[in-house]
């Protein structure tokens, strides 16, 4: 087996759930853990692969254990206890429809929640009982459930199990069957806690029920929990794990109270808590415990994905060529002192003047007379723009395999912006690509393999918008005509400042809204972000947003990853992408011209029948 | 007239001649595709006026019938009240054509319970609407949107499996390719998955548009080497398919995402309420595109109960 096989081995888990041996082995306390694990009830946002779902199961019983034990600590002597609860859609959106009211909806959620909940705590009691520490009685617990006695907490789950198969029945023809009896909301939970205390198992500990995937539930179901959160009190506490505007209600069952942040509960942003060196830290975890295991590599980020210093790289995207022309043009005109002037110049920044004669629509000699008489603006100039001209340096290059690299451990990380799967996935992809070279390997990936490796991960993500929710189609047509737009503003600096990668939205008040709707859930399901200048708590609030596609896009549509600067667009004509994107795309970029479809880099001429005029009617 | 429970009868152009005499006919009114009320109903309208359930518009609650020119609505998850339909017969044809899957899935339940003969008849498109500008290799436009995974009524099942790790996703597979993932993504993580592909399709080229459609999902899955087939007009040779996978993995919880053709559809739905403990179906709620298909094909008898 190779070295980059034997490495892909601990950067391939992105693609599931670890198994709770890799808890031991591969988990970083994210900077926000210590938060996290707070007595007070807590809310955990962040997208797919954020992290969130590893997080929130690293708080339940077994793998606090395996992580103590990994620490070199007594496994039972956990500071608290997790349970996990996932909710599945397929299953909570049972609970609607008119063929009852929505009391009896409630009341039927509740119970279902109580036990789901309670079948955790269930396994929470076997997992005391196997090692020794005092299990509860459930007498109580199981009459709070409704359900029949239970000597343990195999019966009790048993039981557990058949009221679940009772309540099935009704949900399924609620006006006809005989309703079960409904445990009342919270109770057998706070019963159970209690029967933990009373036998000495907790000692002051909280338990946590940890709940996943909020976003799925109804408003309603929502508004049910929520009042859970708000009310709660030791020993019990909630911790919940939700996607960006995945709380679509912040009511109770009052409706006159709302849960707040930090009044209710702690708040913690993923995106925003996450930093570059955690992310850091989560790939040198990874190459340690390679090298640990006889994997002859480095264990510096850096080292492992170095970056490629902009004049490496404007040379390799064809500069010198540039260079070259002008010192021609120039001894054209026959100015000997400024052509010696100008071969002083390192050839991978004198391309710089054509780049902004083409801008001023000016001569390409002129421009390095300017340069020569004030070398100091020409300075500043090159600090502004010579990152945005590597973009313009690909127009022409028709066919070339890449036409912007993407590579460093910093650039790697700013793609992959705070989410732990994306970064994983960029380095698994990374060492395919290097496989696929078929060299000796030199023991860390090239800029080739890391940008072919990111423009892949960008063509899988989306790829996969469309499956993300059922706005997904909607969602990918706005990418993929951002994308263009990007694309071509970064290929054209012609009037332009630099590195434009960012929007507002302007337009008629209701198309805004429209468009916001769909935005927000691009921004739940990682196709943009969204910089608030607002507090976001509203939808109308949200129109005051910035956005951006995600950066890990930007090199499936090659425009720079850096948050930079924006663009206004109208809501009409984003919204125009949906049904007309070849129109839309012309309106957002004021009728420019655009590059001819045959001369699309080949990743996005898969689009071209997206992109086209589509059929004649 | 003769059809054993899980036999399929087809016609080019079925006559009254070819239904039982005595039976009632559920179907849907004109819809915005031209297959979804085939001219034998029109017959049956004109010839057994009072033998005639006419299925007049649907919602993802309720569906509002017309019965000798009274209409009413009944809930969906009202059994009471479906099997109403059905009363006073002891045969019924359903034609799930021109019906949506939260319709006529119940419908199949009460159908199969209440009634001595049971069949299905579904009538093929010749063709499906293609997109004017597609973001992927699904190149059909067939809906508008989608109301996301949630039961079909009557078919939630609450407990799950007992243990995660030992169920299976199979996708039963179409020409919108986004719809097995976007099922399959409701699962995190997706377990072992499988796809069943309808071939014989009804044309030749149809199978191989199904694989390419569903490339994505088949490669983010790991499942090329779990594609299955089965003959996309029928549902019996489905459900034998269904019962094999079940067989490779003993014990195993099915997740089952009827998203293919409706015959398909039908067998999932059938094999569901054969294996009621271990099977869940998962189902996305798609908004039909008007005009989604053209012209008339075959129609299928498939015979569910006899």
């Amino acid at each position: 087996m190779s070295v980059t096989e034997q490495l892909a081995a601990y950067f391939s888990d992105y693609r599931g759930e670890w198994p709770p041996a890799l808890f031991r082995d591969f988990f970083v306390a994210p900077p926000y853990f210590r938060k996290l694990e707070e007595k007070r009830p807590c809310l955990l946002i962040g997208g797919r692969g954020s992290g969130k779902t590893t997080s929130l199961r690293s708080l339940r019983f077994d793998a606090t254990s395996e992580r103590l034990q990994s620490d070199g600590l007594d496994s039972k002597t956990l500071p608290y206890f997790g349970v996990y609860v996932r909710i599945n859609k397929n299953r909570v959106r049972a609970f609607q429809g008119p063929s009852v009211d929505a009391d009896q909806w409630d009341r039927a959620f509740s119970h279902y929640f109580n036990l789901l909940a309670s079948q955790e705590l269930c396994r929470l009691g076997k997992w005391c009982e196997s090692n020794s520490i005092p299990t509860p009685n459930l007498d109580v617990v199981g009459d709070s459930l409704c359900v029949a006695a239970s000597r343990d907490c195999d019966e009790l789950n048993r039981n557990i199990t058949r009221s679940l198969v009772a309540l099935e029945t009704w949900v399924n023809n609620p006006s006809e069957q005989t309703k079960p009896l409904f445990s009342m909301p919270e109770s057998p939970l706070k019963y159970f806690c209690e029967a933990m205390s009373e036998c000495g198992a907790l000692q002051g500990k909280i338990v946590f029920v940890c709940i996943d995937e909020y976003e799925n539930l109804l408003d309603y179901q929502q508004a049910r929990l929520n009042t859970y959160l708000k009310h709660a009190e030791p020993p019990l506490s909630y911790k919940i794990g939700v996607k960006k505007n995945g709380l679509r209600t912040r009511a109770t069952i009052d409706l006159a109270d709302i849960i707040t942040a930090p009044e209710d509960y702690n708040e913690i942003d993923i995106g925003v808590d996450t930093t570059d060196d955690f992310v850091k830290q989560v790939v040198e975890h990874r190459l340690e415990l390679a090298k640990q295991r006889g994997v002859d590599i480095t264990t510096d980020a850096e080292e492992f994905l170095p970056e490629l210093p902009i004049a490496d790289e404007a040379e390799a995207l064809g500069c010198l060529a540039i260079a070259n022309d002008i010192l021609l043009a120039i001894a054209e005109v026959d100015d000997a002192p400024l052509l010696e002037w100008a071969q002083g110049i390192p050839k991978t920044s004198l391309y710089l003047a054509k780049y902004w004669a083409e801008g001023e629509k000016t001569d390409v000699v002129a421009q390095v007379r300017d340069w020569k008489s004030k070398p100091s603006v020409w300075s500043t100039r090159l600090g502004n723009y010579g990152y945005a001209s590597l973009f313009w340096l690909s127009k022409g290059r028709k066919g070339a395999r890449i036409r912007k690299y993407y590579a460093g451990f910093r650039t790697v990380a700013a793609l992959a912006s705070g989410n732990v799967r994306y970064l994983i996935e960029l380095i698994d992809e990374s060492l395919q690509a290097e496989g696929g070279e078929g060299d000796e390997w030199g023991g860390f990936v090239t800029p080739k393999c890391q940008t072919l490796a990111a423009r892949a991960v960008g063509r899988r993500r989306l790829e996969q918008l469309e499956s993300v929710t059922e706005h997904g189609a909607s969602i990918k047509r706005v990418v993929l005509g951002l994308g263009k737009v990007f694309f071509e503003i970064a290929r054209d600096p012609v009037g332009r400042a630099p590195e434009q990668n960012a929007f507002v939205v302007a337009g008629e008040h209701s198309e805004q809204l429209k468009l916001l709707e769909l935005l927000q859930q691009g921004v739940a399901h990682l196709a943009l972000e969204a910089t608030p200048r607002t507090k976001a708590t509203t939808q109308s609030e949200m129109k005051d947003d910035e956005f951006r596609l995600h950066p890990i896009f930007a090199p499936f549509f090659e425009f720079s990853h850096r948050k930079k600067r924006r663009i206004t667009f109208q809501a009409e004509d984003l919204l125009e992408l949906l049904v007309h994107p070849s129109k839309a795309i012309s309106k957002l970029l004021t009728e420019r011209a655009q590059t001819p479809l045959e001369e699309l880099p080949q990743q996005l001429a898969l689009f071209s029948s997206f992109y086209g005029p589509g059929p004649k009617p | 007239m003769t059809q054993p429970r899980g036999k399929t009868r087809r016609y080019d152009a079925p006559s009254i001649a070819d239904v039982d005499a005595s039976a009632v006919y559920v179907f849907s009114s004109h819809g915005t595709e031209p297959r979804s009320r085939s001219a034998l109903w029109a017959e049956c309208i004109a010839q057994r006026p009072d033998q005639v359930v006419e299925i007049v518009s649907s919602d993802s609650a309720s569906v509002t019938v017309s019965i000798s020119g009274t209409t009413s609505t009944i809930q969906l998850l009202d059994a009471g009240g479906l099997t109403g339909l059905f009363r006073g017969w002891s045969t019924a044809y359903l034609d799930i054509s021109g019906l949506a899957h939260t319709v006529w899935a119940p419908l199949v339940r009460t159908g199969l319970t209440s009634l001595t003969k049971f069949y299905a008849t579904y009538v093929e498109p010749e063709e499906y609407k293609r997109h004017p500008s597609p973001t992927s290799v699904s190149q059909f436009d067939l809906s508008d949107g989608f109301g996301g995974v949630a039961p079909l009524p009557t078919f939630a099942r609450l407990p799950g499996p007992v243990d995660e790790s030992n169920s299976i996703f199979v996708a039963l597979l179409g020409f919108e390719g986004t719809r097995a993932r976007f099922v399959a993504n409701s699962l995190d993580p997706v377990p072992t998955a499988y796809a069943l592909v309808g071939l014989p399709g009804f044309r030749p080229e149809y199978p191989q548009y199904a694989l390419m459609s569903n490339e994505e999902f088949l490669a983010e899955n790991k499942a090329h080497a779990n594609v299955r087939y089965a003959a996309a007009g029928c549902p019996f040779e489905c459900m034998d398919v269904l019962a094999d996978i079940h067989r490779e993995h003993p014990g195993a919880y099915m997740y089952l995402a009827p998203v293919g053709t409706k015959p398909h559809a039908l067998g999932a739905i059938l094999y569901s309420l054969d294996n009621p403990q271990n099977t869940e179906l998962m189902y996305d709620h798609p908004q039909r595109k008007q005009d989604r298909t053209r012209g008339v094909g075959q129609m299928h008898i498939y015979s569910l109960k006899a």
